[in-house]
């Protein structure tokens, strides 16, 4: 995959977005993004997230990093390999929902460019999953 | 294991991650997501408690809304 000045540009965005989840409250995103399970049962859910919030950060610190380095080097030309193809789909599900959950937010005018970086991040990882699609058996 | 309809992720991608996770073929992966679509939900997996809370986990990470309830 080789990606054009803008589309590193656009994707270099991500990261920041999802780190900002969480951040300022009240945040859409956060509860969109939050760990659960058990939506009826407290202690059920506590214990899953007691059990499994280490991991979850751990994997999303991973996935981050592995996009933002390929996104890096995309200008030159990059070669993904399943799992780093696959971390790419989970980055990118994760931004649409972050956008998404703050589209009512009061948007400053930034409405059209975080208009402009869905769509995009919709073809790119559209492209993706038909990709990842033909790996599988 | 239920799976909840959400109207942001891609129909493609809630179906790749069916296929992903627990072995669906295409045409099994691509109804599922119709019915979720559709009726708001469905049943995915069932299993022991400790299998499906980890696949819970899982698709959560790949940003569906799945829940977890004991049958």
């Amino acid at each position: 995959m080789t990606l054009a000045p803008w589309e590193v540009e656009l994707l270099s965005l991500v990261p920041a977005l999802l780190d900002s989840v969480g951040k300022f409250d009240p945040d859409p995103a956060a509860d969109r993004l939050a760990l659960r399970a058990y939506p009826f049962d407290e202690d059920a859910d506590d214990e899953f997230r007691r059990l499994l919030a280490d991991e979850l950060r751990h994997g999303r610190a991973a996935d981050r990093s592995a996009f933002a380095i390929t996104v890096e080097s995309g200008v030159d030309g990059v070669v993904l390999s399943t799992p780093e193809a696959e971390a790419w789909l989970r980055v990118l599900a994760e931004a649409r929902l972050v956008q998404a959950a703050r589209a009512d937010l009061p948007a400053d005018g930034r409405r059209e460019s975080d208009q402009a970086l869905f769509d995009y991040l919709s073809w790119m990882q559209g492209s993706l999953v038909e990709i990842l699609d033909e790996v599988l058996p | 294991m239920v799976v909840w309809n959400d109207e942001v992720n891609l129909a493609a991608h809630v179906s790749f991650v069916f296929r992903r996770l627990i072995g669906m073929n295409r045409d099994d992966a691509t109804s599922l997501m119709l019915q979720i679509h559709r009726t708001g939900s469905a049943t995915v997996f069932s299993g022991a408690r400790e299998h499906v809370e980890l696949l819970c986990f899982r698709m959560r990470t790949y940003g569906l809304d799945a829940t977890l309830e004991v049958a």
